[in-house]
């Protein structure tokens, strides 16, 4: 560590400039982790916030909510707890604002919806609870939502916790208010029951409907997979691209001290001394840039607009910061092996 | 103590063997200043690589300290120059980054058994060092460096001091106070010293002559 820290100390600027490319890398990283993250939440928040074990769809409506209809009874009372879903897309205006948006048709008192921030809950046809991100967006407590589909008009009485579900903000309303809007859905019909019961799997269900865990549920909402692989190539192609880029820069360092490393070796420097050399300057360089990254993106986060989803986690970041920080010492590796072919009868001449 | 039993080094230049050094056998005692002196090309360089543990010989036996380096791996040889002996370089090779101070503060890291503070102290004054200790090589003279590295080699307590050309770049006053040191230093504090030199007024201070040429070494 000594060498290694006094050689960035003396050689500042040769040392920021890896720094800094370390600081891009780590900060474009960061900031792609958040955005997987944030778009992720965004198609599961809601979902995840009904801590539900499975869902009830009929089996051809290839795992879509909105294109399962049963009759409520033929899962009547099959699981321990269990709560009807209804749901039919709709785009709300209060004339100021307008939002493609889920309404939930929902039992009184249905584990479906969020706990409450503000406003109560619905208790006549056609109020509304809407969640948080329509909040944001400018819709008010009493606000009257024309519908583009219908002439009905919905009333706010409440804000709940953000919910989104498949990245669609979400209204949640009595079951008679969502069947005015789509008759399909009588009080006997239900798009899906969302169950919680640990022993789901072991229920039986009559033979047009399946049970699917919710994680599955959840990876097979629309475009889900394909947004998150796509964010994680670039995280993976990311950690690629760090690994490659210390490796050349630390190599073209180690090619011009190949002559002071020689010397060390005659001196009687071991190669594992000096590839102790180079991983404890590649961890400084790694760690000061990873850390500069995170500093600039918890400032930007600061400052992004809230329609931009993006969510940090800690865990992540470190795991993600762990991991640069990791594929920069592989990355020095190709130096380590220069440093074992360099002859110490050379470098003294 | 360095002894070379039959020691033979050779090179392969194309279809060609050239010898080095041709079989040697002599004994380095301890307390002993060693001159070796010839032309350019005699095999002076190999002989003092091979007695620096810097390469194997070709054949026969190289003893430092009753340890046999001929056989040595890598990394014993590399402990073993670390441990046992001290390198007086043409070239000063210097660690750029570290200011003179610094420089042994490196050697105190890798080898704990240093030279004590009342000796490096004594050192420091008669290579007159002690104004430029907070100094990067790149801000003292060429003089400066290779008396630097003079204490740099003393600085381990190596037995065995190997010295090529160590006063190539000094003035003669600074020549003649560093080959006194080397003196003292074999004479005094138990060890060996070789010094491999084209200039025949440093003969004077070395208890022994050699001459070297074609890769055989003669006393003188």
């Amino acid at each position: 560590m000594f060498l290694a820290w006094n050689e960035i100390k003396r050689n500042k600027l040769k040392f920021s400039l890896i720094i800094g490319v370390l600081v891009m890398i780590s900060y474009l990283l960061f900031l792609l982790s958040g955005l997987a993250s944030g778009l992720m939440n965004m198609n599961r928040e809601g979902i995840d916030k009904w801590q539900a074990d499975a869902i009830v769809l009929n089996k051809d409506a290839n795992q879509t909510v909105e294109q399962s209809l049963f009759n409520k009874e033929d899962v009547s009372n099959s699981f321990k707890d269990q709560t009807t879903l209804k749901q039919s897309g709709v785009i709300i205006s209060n004339g100021i604002h307008e939002e493609n948006t889920l309404l939930f048709g929902v039992t009184d008192k249905s584990f479906l919806v969020p706990k409450m921030i503000e406003g109560k809950k619905f208790h006549k046809d056609n109020e509304v609870i809407a969640d948080e991100f329509l909040k944001e967006k400018g819709f008010k407590l009493g606000d009257k939502l024309s519908l583009s589909q219908s002439d009905e008009k919905l009333k706010i009485v409440g804000f709940s916790e953000s919910a989104k579900y498949n990245a669609s903000p979400v209204l949640f309303s009595n079951n008679n208010t969502i069947q005015k809007l789509n008759p399909s859905l009588s009080s006997d019909k239900t798009n899906a029951v969302v169950v919680k019961d640990a022993n789901w799997q072991k229920k039986s269900l009559p033979n047009n409907l399946e049970a699917i865990k919710i994680e599955n549920f959840i990876k097979n909402l629309p475009g889900y997979q394909a947004q998150n692989l796509t964010l994680n190539f670039m995280i993976i192609f990311l950690f690629v691209i760090s690994a490659t880029v210390i490796g050349i820069f630390l190599y073209v360092i180690t090619l011009q001290k190949t002559n002071l490393f020689g010397v060390l070796k005659a001196q009687g420097f071991t190669n594992g001394y000096l590839a102790k050399v180079v991983l404890s300057q590649t961890f400084i360089i790694a760690l000061i840039g990873t850390v500069i990254g995170l500093i600039l993106t918890i400032i930007t986060s600061a400052f992004l607009p809230s329609v931009v989803p993006i969510k940090f986690s800690i865990v992540t970041l470190t795991i993600y910061g762990v991991v640069l920080i990791a594929v920069s010492l592989i990355g020095s590796l190709f130096s380590i092996l220069t440093i074992r072919k360099v002859d110490p009868l050379k470098a003294i001449g | 103590m360095l002894e070379f039993k039959n020691v033979t080094k050779s090179f392969k230049d194309g279809n060609q063997i050239i010898e080095a050094v041709k079989p040697t056998t002599i004994k380095f005692n301890k307390n002993e200043l060693i001159a070796i002196i010839g032309p350019s090309g005699s095999g002076k360089s190999t002989f003092l690589t091979m007695a620096g543990a810097l390469q194997t010989p070709s054949s026969g036996e190289i003893i430092i300290n009753n340890k046999h380096v001929s056989q040595m791996s890598q990394k014993a040889l590399a402990h073993t120059r670390m441990e046992e002996i001290g390198f007086i370089l043409q070239s000063t090779n210097l660690v750029p980054f570290l200011n003179v101070k610094q420089q042994f503060k490196l050697l105190q890291k890798q080898k704990k058994e240093v030279m004590s503070e009342e000796n490096y102290t004594q050192l420091m004054n008669q290579l007159n060092l002690n104004d430029i200790v907070n100094k990067l090589p790149s801000e003292i003279s060429g003089g400066q460096k290779q008396r630097v590295a003079i204490a740099k080699a003393l600085y381990t307590n190596p037995s065995l001091i190997l010295a090529d050309e160590p006063t190539a770049s000094l003035d003669t006053d600074n020549a003649m106070e560093v080959m006194n040191i080397l003196k003292e230093q074999t004479a005094e504090k138990n060890k060996t010293g070789i010094v491999v030199t084209h200039d025949e007024r440093l003969t004077k201070f070395c208890d022994r002559v050699f001459h070297m040429e074609d890769g055989i070494l003669k006393a003188k």
